[in-house]
């Protein structure tokens, strides 16, 4: 679980069955793999059988859990080979979700803010809900001068590729955007930066 | 707008209308001829209505709609048993008379973002219901409606929204027969809907029991439990120490208020209990203090040496603060 | 505070960007009906909301407060909303009833508390709406979006001073869902829409700790309708500038490095938010609404002496979280020196201006 000092930034929680849901939906990419493994694990055949598994082979780390995915014996196993396209894979179960389904998601930071923000445009709340970060703690970012969204930064200090500005990630996030905030750096002083050091939550 | 001093409205009763053997309807217009503060589905209104022991203050749905700041509609049952106030609205008020009541309040909102509205109500429960569907539907959005009732006598409220709204509307019991389920009314439901329960507490705990069993989560789950409405309290008296005055806090004042009528002066900034300006000492007790503010913490309200006059209250024989 | 706002003389040619000169000052009298945030000579955040209710005859008379500098901000917001579309003006799409219901609350104070410059005549909902001070003569149907030019918040806002921000009340707390927002102190709104009670103030320091957070929430929840509050705050910018956004940052931040203990009387502003939340009746949603004003430190030595003694103190001796958070630990000395020069210590009174014995403008 991640821990941080971000009062924005989403409390992520750790995958485990919802006995409560009557439907599981489990979306993961790359990394998120893992903990999808460890949660079907966790479920009871009948929850098993039950459940329907969104899986992206894209990562930012290179890691692929597809095979050990394929041992369960799931309703279905839909696998996918970019971010976007699980994405919109999950955006067609769920139309055709029925209340008391359970989603799972696990994965990049930005992976699940951009699921999340399918799972909130169904009316899904919180408590149908859980998130839990795998792999690199890059961040999505937001330029808040050009608008242009960056994947997996993972330094505080950047070059925006949208509007060339030097821009300080700060400690804040938005879900409805699913990124953190990127400012200038050197608003004050031109070319006088803040310390660059590794983003490591 | 329609108002009084300490922001209470004045109402003049425009007309009673006896629409089952124990539910008046009662319209209310502004008593100066401007308009009424407008409101939102599923709002309440606190009516202080005259009688015999005093003034009761209940608090009644309005079942009018929203869009209409012209008019009040509440329904109010008669229960011969209860605290007074019904019967002192059936019994004592008439066409024409001027209540007064509070500034409508709501409790009990729809969401604004379900995909789908399921109403589940029985009895004099419908009565937010009326004020709720009107307001989904000038919006467009979705909902339906299912509704319990005694007999054909007590199905008067249900055959208006039926006649107005049609299919979205199924009645249950009208004809002595037929039973509301709500298993089947809540199974199979489409994600982001979301139930509402207007009914007893018999018919609150079955539905949420349904619901829970069917996997829904209880923020997808409203009901509003009518019997924490409208009361503020219990009378009580105060000793203020330093002029040795005593003080009556009537059910309708908080602690404050009646200090300040009294003409002593209190220190308050939110009179909301958050800010904590107002806390005060307490010298003397016999009883138990209600804390009702947020700001005094669990190991202060337990050893009761302290209260928060703006919001809070005693159950006590004998009560003395040092102010 | 003495001045009637039937005598206030509305000027039309001010300006509040570096493009436009900086074309701003105060009167006298504009001065002295400010909301001056400071009670005490040490200031630390506080739990400070109260009833909403007239107070004096400065900023504090009317529900929402207009000034001498209504033409000019109304000009301002026109422009900016101009020159960054769906930058400062947002709505998400369940709000549209909340929109009618700020609407309704601006036009209705406003032709209440200043009928010689508003009227607002109503029919059922065929309503008409005179601003005079605008030339506007307008009729609409209310609840039909189609009879307006505009989405009815953007349409009233924009013909009223201060931001508004209204938020929604969902899963027990307060989330953002539109904003009218050309006068931002160094946020974006289109970051921040969709963020509730406690993310939209996770970067304040000690706010969270401090169990302040909490106690409002818990407090804002059980707003009810025609009960408004208010709470004040606020801040310095460099120049008159009122649109300070997040966005335009790199536009701004450089005068921060412009001031210095000569120029600091002129350049530095004391930048006012009188904050009156209001919960709105149809949609239950919450509107916090910023009225921003603009004084400089030398205004204030020059028309209220005590409380620019007063604000001396409470830069002076300011903790240096608030310093950094609030933006400026680069010229915060430069300032403090140059107010200096106007502090006799002598005792003040303590209190807010509007409260009984609170801190006045001059005199003892
Ligand atoms: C519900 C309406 C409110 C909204 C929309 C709101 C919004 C904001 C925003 C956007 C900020 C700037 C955060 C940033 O740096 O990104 C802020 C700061 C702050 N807010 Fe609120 N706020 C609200 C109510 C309150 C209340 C009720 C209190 C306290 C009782 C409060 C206390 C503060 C304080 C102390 C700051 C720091 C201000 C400074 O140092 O300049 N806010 N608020
Ligand atoms: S006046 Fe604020 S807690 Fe009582």
């Amino acid at each position: 679980m991640l821990i941080t000092g971000i009062k924005s930034r989403p409390v992520y929680d750790e995958l485990t069955p919802m006995a409560s849901g009557l439907n599981h939906l489990a979306a993961a990419q790359g990394s998120g793999g893992k903990p999808l493994v460890r949660l079907l694990q966790a479920m009871t055949p009948d929850q098993l059988a039950a459940t329907d598994v969104l899986y992206s082979t894209e990562s930012f780390t290179g890691q692929n859990y597809l095979a050990e995915l394929q041992q369960f014996k799931v309703r279905n196993l839909a696998v996918f080979t970019t971010n976007a396209d699980a994405v919109r894979g999950l955006d067609a179960s769920l139309a055709d979700a029925k209340m008391g389904t359970r989603l799972y998601l696990s994965g990049s930071e930005g992976f699940i803010g951009t699921s999340m923000q399918v799972a909130t445009s169904y009316g899904m709340n919180r408590d149908e809900v859980l998130r839990e970060q795998a792999g690199s703690s890059a961040r999505r970012v937001w330029c808040a001068h050009c608008g242009h969204y960056s994947e997996n930064v993972t330094h505080r200090v950047f070059t925006c590729p949208g509007c060339e500005l030097n821009l300080i990630v700060r400690d804040h996030y938005s879900g409805r955007l699913a990124a953190f905030q990127g400012v200038k750096a050197d608003g004050e002083v031109p070319g006088e930066m803040p310390d660059n050091e590794e983003l490591d939550t | 707008m329609s108002e009084s001093q300490h922001g209470a409205l004045k109402l003049r009763v425009k007309s009673i209308e006896a629409v089952t053997p124990e539910i008046n309807r009662y319209t209310f217009c502004p008593a100066d001829d401007s308009w009424l503060p407008p409101f939102s589905g599923g709002s309440h209104l606190t009516v202080l209505i005259p009688s015999e022991e005093g003034t009761k203050r209940n608090a009644y749905s309005l079942m009018s709609s929203p869009y209409d700041t012209s008019q009040y509609q509440i329904a109010v049952r008669r229960v011969d048993d209860g605290k007074g106030g019904s019967l002192a609205m059936h019994n004592n008020v008439r066409e024409g008379d001027v209540l007064l009541a509070g500034i409508p309040a709501n409790l009990f909102p729809v969401s604004k973002h379900a995909r789908h509205h399921v109403f589940i109500a029985g009895g004099v429960g419908i009565t937010p219901v009326f004020a709720q569907v009107e307001e989904l539907s000038l919006k467009g959005s979705p909902f339906e409606l299912h509704l319990a009732v005694r007999g054909p006598d007590h199905a008067a409220l249900g055959c208006e929204l039926k006649e107005r709204f049609g299919d979205q509307v199924t009645l249950y019991g009208h004809d002595g027969q037929s039973r509301l389920n709500t298993m089947e009314i809540l199974a199979g439901r489409p994600l982001g809907t979301h139930a509402y329960i207007c009914g007893p507490t018999r018919m609150i705990d079955d539905v949420v029991t349904s619901a829970h069993s069917l996997g829904w989560s209880d923020a997808n789950i409203h009901f509003e439990r009518f019997e924490d409405l409208g009361s503020t309290g219990d009378p009580f008296s105060v000793t203020l120490a330093r002029s040795g005055a005593v003080i009556e806090v009537s059910p309708e004042q908080s602690l404050l208020e009646a200090v300040e009528e009294a003409g002593h002066k209190l220190p308050y900034l939110c009179r909301g209990g958050a800010c904590g300006e107002c806390e005060t000492e307490v010298l003397e007790l016999d009883g138990t203090i209600d804390h009702r503010d947020d700001w005094l913490s669990e190991s202060d309200r337990a050893t009761c040496k302290l209260i928060m006059p703006c919001v809070s209250r005693a159950t006590c024989t004998k009560l003395v603060i040092n102010a | 505070m003495t001045t009637a706002p039937e005598t206030t003389a509305f000027k039309t040619n001010e300006t509040y960007t570096p493009e436009g000169d900086y074309q701003f000052r105060n009167s006298a009298e504009g001065v002295r009906r400010l909301p001056f945030p400071f009670p005490d000579d040490d200031y630390m955040y506080s739990m400070n909301l109260e009833p909403h209710v007239p107070a004096g005859d400065g900023a504090l008379r009317a529900a929402f407060d207009i000034d001498e500098h209504y033409v000019s901000e109304c000009a301002h917001r026109d422009q900016m909303l101009r020159d960054m579309p769906g930058v400062h003006y947002l709505a998400l799409p369940h709000m549209m009833e909340a929109q009618w219901d700020l609407l309704e609350l601006i036009f209705e104070s406003y032709a209440r508390d200043f009928p010689e410059q508003f009227t607002l005549t109503k029919n059922g909902n065929e309503w008409r709406w005179q601003n005079r001070l605008l030339g506007i003569d307008d009729s609409f149907t209310f609840g039909d979006p189609a009879t307006l030019p505009m989405d009815p918040m953007e349409y009233a806002t924009r013909q009223a001073q201060g931001e508004f921000v209204v938020l929604e009340e969902k899963d027990n707390t307060l989330v953002i869902g539109a904003g009218m927002t050309t006068q931002r102190a160094d946020y974006s709104l289109k970051f921040n829409l969709g963020m509730s009670f406690f993310e939209f103030h996770g970067p304040v320091p000690k706010l969270h700790d401090m169990g302040i957070l909490d106690r409002a929430l818990k407090f804002l929840l059980r707003m009810k309708p025609g009960h408004p509050v208010r709470r004040v705050n606020w801040s310095l910018t460099v120049n008159p500038r009122l649109e300070t956004s997040v966005e335009t940052l790199p536009e701004w931040a450089p005068d921060r490095a412009t001031v210095d203990s000569e120029n600091a009387g002129e350049k530095v502003y004391l930048r006012i938010e009188l904050q009156p939340l209001h919960r709105l009746p149809r949609s239950n949603a919450i509107v916090f609404p910023v009225r921003t004003y603009l004084v400089s430190l030398a205004e204030l030595v020059q028309h209220a002496p005590n409380w620019a003694k007063r604000i001396h103190r409470a830069l002076a001796s300011l903790d240096h979280e608030l310093v950094d958070y609030k933006g400026f630990h680069r010229y915060h000395a430069a300032a403090v020196e140059w107010l200096s020069q106007y502090d006799d210590g002598a005792p003040l009174a303590t209190g807010y201006p509007w409260a009984p014995d609170g801190i006045q403008p001059n005199g003892q």
